[in-house]
């Protein structure tokens, strides 16, 4: 069951290799006076090659600028984006493979600082009590020097730093509370975890936990400020069929679960069927979209008890989406052509635009 | 940078002298021909080439110790060999005509000693400095030398003379960043014995500023290569015992250790935390015997290579991959007249590879080939080979080739070569945990080439025109729904261009004057999109200009390199710039004698303090020096 699986995705990556060739690169690298009332692309670049980017969409889709920071600055960012993070006028944004978070105004990004020091493979940022949390893997083969970075942002320096459970991704603030995905799986053959941990800023940094489904990755806050949490299931153990296909022999099943931060306890669960691991969540008007990866993207009303039983708003196979006021914002998985950046009407599944992005595009945002 | 400008314009100026003297040489009179070194052409040469019609080159023992850091200097800038490396001392990987770095093949004493891993040779983990003759073989030679003779081949020898000699050489050099290169060199014969022991060692801190001022730490000072750190030492020992004129015994043993830090470059120099350390241990037993009109040859080998990576240098726990070689490989050759001779050759391999990932997992491989050699007078010489590989892990293609060289007038040859080759699966594509392929096959390539040498009057040019198809390459492609990275046959790539080296000798009183250099222009795209290929530069040029009068000895070398993609997208954002560095040293010759010569040298790298990079934002050191003395006795 499950090698056929196997086979049948790799047929499936077969046509996306031969289909992903089409070039639709025209390198956009104009340059803007200013960078409000649009959408934010970060792309990853490849992996060792430190060439993340940025690219800018206006919000009325006249212009799109790639490499706007090479652009702005003149040099590169110079590491792999894992994730911009935005307070006020300034984004952070992190370099995982660089130990690196470059600060930028975020309507010009021009370049302000770059906090180098205490950070070990850092992953994802959130602001509480006036400060900057960054959850950072450490050595990704080691499950027990994980820890979130406390930043003075006045200083734009690691000011601290504490101890967190294995694999923190996620980071998420309310009220100066802080909610981590302890996701865990950080290297190869390395556990994966299942909690997801909470911070209380105003208490010295105290944390509980909440125990969720395997491998807990995106967090976000529904309409009535619960915590949702997608938990991608577990695949592990990798071993090697006989055909020489590689199938892993741990799995474990995915959840969509919600939180009630009041209580910080779970109120709801919905289970995906086995060997079924969604791997993007978001939320938009009441509504909670899902991705999985040959399927397409799913919604669900908030207070659902079920999985989506209706067609895919669109099938393409995303490596980062965001949904914002009924607009599907997804980026398409390439590491051989630009990305390829398509915003969706969910209502009518029609394509509203697109456009390419920077090489391995994984996140959108927004500036006003 | 005036000081750059002195330097060109005095390039400049010695080239012309140089190059109107090759113009005019046809109309010179006899006087000043009389004054040429003329160099004579040897068709033994030619007969004694292993690949009929390929372009080689030869690197003197004297250019080593100008480029002597490492065995990625050394090339750089004298050979059309184009390397990309993780910043000065990194990993570095080599690529003939714009193929892929597994399509370079380094040879010891005629053993491949690529890495069963990744398929390459690093070229910074290697010593080379020791190796009496250097040889760099451009084009397809898979039916000689098997699996990854695509794009060309680097041969190092160790030559064991009988003849009754004593010859030592001891180098030191010393210089920037606390680097030091030094090796030591003997080599003796009996009559019946000849043996060579010889050893090198190289250090540096490597923690030269990264000259790019874009970047900067918060005091506004520039950044540094932080992790850079390396050390390496090798010993050789070889043994010949002369039996008789027609029955030789050789054994060839080398050990090498390499403990590297990794640097991880810009922005942020102090995320390198990396360690790498490699053993390497090689030998080979080699028997020579001529019977009648034959001669045969064995050679047994023992091949070893482990490494050992360190996420974190301060931690104790690694990551490892070693693997064992043995080989056996036969060749007769039979010579059945002066016109016909027939070589037969046969190789038993045996590779038992893991990594800390990868099982222990042992490939077995048996080759059988022929190449028939046709000789019809001293103007024409062809020959026409093939291999088969057996291979316990999947189906190889035959190898085919037909080469001819064909003397026109006296000085002219005309050479060509035609073949297929192939490059086998390593390990690491197919047996890496989740992402390996097993249902990889070869790569394999058709390609010919057509070349014309002329050597006279102390000019030597060697121009080439190829032309390279490889099809079903191997490219790691993202899979899966992370950043996962596959290996699949799904490739094509078409490579052509010109190769060209030209030397140039004379010879005025006191004064000499030698320029030799490469220069190619390669075209090398994917057949599917028809964009030029990451990391193939279309052209590079690198020279040495020397100038010596009595004892002194001033000379300048560059290399240039155009722009080159970082990926197989081919656009700007993803390229390095071209690249443009200078160098320049004097070596004066304080003793010298028939026996013996001291010669003290000074050499400053990167004369323009240039900004140049091979890989992104890993920068290369800025103007650095050396000196360096040189013993022969």
């Amino acid at each position: 069951m499950k090698t056929t699986k196997l086979i049948f995705k790799l047929f499936l990556l077969s046509i996306v290799f031969i289909s992903c060739t089409e070039d639709d690169s025209s390198d956009l690298t104009e340059l803007l006076d200013t960078y409000e009332n649009g959408i934010i692309v970060s792309a990853e670049g490849s992996y060792g090659s430190k060439d993340g980017s940025l690219s800018f969409i206006a919000g009325d889709y006249s212009t799109a600028s790639n490499f706007v920071y090479k652009s702005v600055n003149g040099a590169q960012l110079g590491g792999l984006i894992q994730s911009v993070a935005f307070n006020g006028d300034d984004a952070y944004i992190v370099l995982n493979d660089a130990n690196s978070i470059v600060v930028v105004d975020r309507y010009t990004f021009v370049q302000k600082a770059v906090i180098t020091d205490d950070l070990n493979n850092p992953r994802y940022m959130a602001f509480a009590n006036g400060k900057g949390y960054v959850t950072n893997w450490g050595d990704s083969n080691v499950v027990t020097d994980e820890f979130i970075a406390v930043v003075d942002l006045a200083l734009n320096k690691v000011e601290s730093t504490f101890e967190i459970s294995n694999g923190p991704e996620r980071i998420v603030s309310k009220n100066n509370i802080l909610y981590v995905s302890n996701k865990g799986g950080t290297g190869y053959g390395t556990p994966y975890n299942n909690i997801v941990s909470v911070i209380d800023t105003d208490a010295n940094n105290r944390i509980s936990t909440i125990i969720v489904k395997d491998a807990p990755d995106d967090l976000v806050f529904n309409s009535v400020g619960n915590l949702v949490v997608l938990s991608q299931g577990e695949e592990s153990s990798w071993v090697e069929g006989d055909n020489g296909i590689w199938y892993p022999e741990v799995e474990t099943i995915a959840a969509i679960q919600t939180i009630d931060i009041s209580s910080n306890t779970l109120i709801s669960t919905i289970e995906f069927t086995e060997g079924i691991h969604p791997n993007l969540l978001d939320v938009d008007g009441g509504n909670i979209y899902y991705h999985i990866n040959y399927s397409g993207v799913f919604s669900i009303e908030e207070n659902a008890t079920e999985l989506s039983q209706g067609d895919a708003i669109t099938t393409d196979k995303l490596y980062g989406m965001t949904v914002k006021e009924g607009k599907l914002y997804g980026v398409q998985y390439s590491f051989e052509a630009l990305s390829k950046l398509t915003i969706t009407d969910v209502n009518s599944k029609s394509t509203l635009y697109s456009t390419a992005v920077g090489l391995g595009a994984s996140k959108i945002y927004f500036n006003e | 940078m005036k000081v750059c400008k002195v330097f060109f314009l005095l390039a400049v100026l010695c080239f012309k002298p140089v190059f109107s003297q090759v113009k005019n040489e046809g109309s010179e009179s006899l006087d000043s021909i009389q004054n040429l070194e003329a160099v004579v052409i040897s068709t033994e040469k030619f007969h004694k080439q292993e690949v009929l019609g390929q372009k080689t080159i030869e690197l003197s023992v004297e250019t080593i110790v100008k480029n002597p850091t490492n065995f990625t200097s050394l090339l750089r800038y004298n050979s059309p060999i184009v390397f990309k490396d993780y910043g000065n001392g990194g990993t570095s990987s080599a690529r003939f005509r714009g193929t892929s770095a597994s399509n370079t093949v380094v040879l010891w004493n005629g053993i491949n000693i690529n890495s069963v891993g990744s398929g390459q040779t690093d070229f910074n983990s290697l010593s080379a400095n020791t190796a009496d003759k250097i040889i760099v073989k451009s084009g397809g030679g898979s039916v000689q030398y098997g699996s990854g003779a695509i794009g060309g081949t680097v041969h190092l020898k160790d030559i064991l003379d009988f003849e009754e000699h004593q010859d030592y050489q001891l180098f030191t050099s010393y210089g920037s960043y606390h680097t030091t290169s030094s090796f030591f060199k003997s080599n003796l014969g009996t009559g019946k014995w000849a043996i060579k022991i010889s050893g090198t060692y190289n250090k540096s801190d490597n923690d030269y500023a990264f000259i790019d001022d874009r970047y900067f730490d918060e005091d506004g000072n520039l950044l540094k290569n932080e992790n850079g750190k390396y050390v390496n030492y090798s010993i050789d020992f070889c043994l010949g015992y002369k039996i008789s004129n027609v029955n030789k015994l050789y054994f060839y043993s080398t050990g090498y250790y390499g403990d590297r830090l990794f640097s991880d470059g810009l922005p942020n120099p102090s995320a390198g935390s990396e360690r790498n350390e490699d053993f390497n241990q090689r030998n080979l037993l080699k028997w020579e015997y001529k019977f009648g009109s034959f001669t045969q040859v064995i050679n047994s080998a023992y091949i070893t290579q482990e490494y050992r990576y360190y996420g974190d240098k301060d931690a104790e726990n690694f990551e490892f991959g070693e693997s064992k070689k043995s080989l056996l490989d036969y060749a007769i050759d039979y010579r059945f007249s002066n016109v016909w001779s027939l070589k037969y050759l046969m190789l038993y391999e045996n590779t038992n590879g893991s990594t800390n990932y990868i099982t222990s997992r042992i490939r077995e491989a048996y080759s059988f080939g022929s190449i028939l050699t046709f000789k019809s007078n001293s103007n024409l010489i062809s020959s026409l080979g093939f291999r088969k590989e057996f291979n316990s892990d999947f189906e190889v293609p035959i190898s085919v080739s037909l080469s001819a060289e064909y003397k026109l007038g006296s000085f002219i040859w005309l050479k060509t070569n035609i073949s297929s080759n192939y490059r086998v699966p390593t390990y690491n594509e197919m047996y890496w945990p989740v992402v390996g392929n097993e249902d990889l096959i070869p790569e394999h390539s058709k390609q010919g080439e057509l070349g014309v040498e002329f050597e006279n009057y102390g000019f030597e040019l060697n121009t080439t025109l190829f032309y390279i198809d490889i099809i079903d390459k191997i490219i790691w492609k993202p899979a899966g729904n992370s950043n996962l990275w596959t290996p699949i046959n799904i490739d094509a790539a078409v490579n052509k261009g010109v190769e060209l080296f030209v030397s140039y000798n004379k010879k005025i009183g006191k004064h000499s004057f030698r320029f030799f250099g490469n220069y190619i222009y390669a075209i090398a795209t994917n057949s599917e999109t028809g964009k030029q290929l990451p990391y193939a530069p279309k052209h590079l040029l690198n020279y040495n200009l020397e100038y010596t009068y009595n004892r002194v000895k001033i000379y300048l070398q560059e290399l240039y390199q155009s722009d080159v993609y970082t990926n197989r997208l081919a656009i700007d954002f993803y390229s390095l710039d071209q690249v443009s560095v200078m160098n320049f040293g004097i070596d004066v010759t304080l003793y010298k004698t028939n026996k013996e010569e001291i010669v003290l040298g000074g050499k400053a790298n990167n004369l323009c303090n240039e900004l140049y990079y091979f890989t992104n934002l890993r920068p290369m050191p800025g103007r650095n020096y050396t000196i360096n003395i040189n013993y022969k006795f």
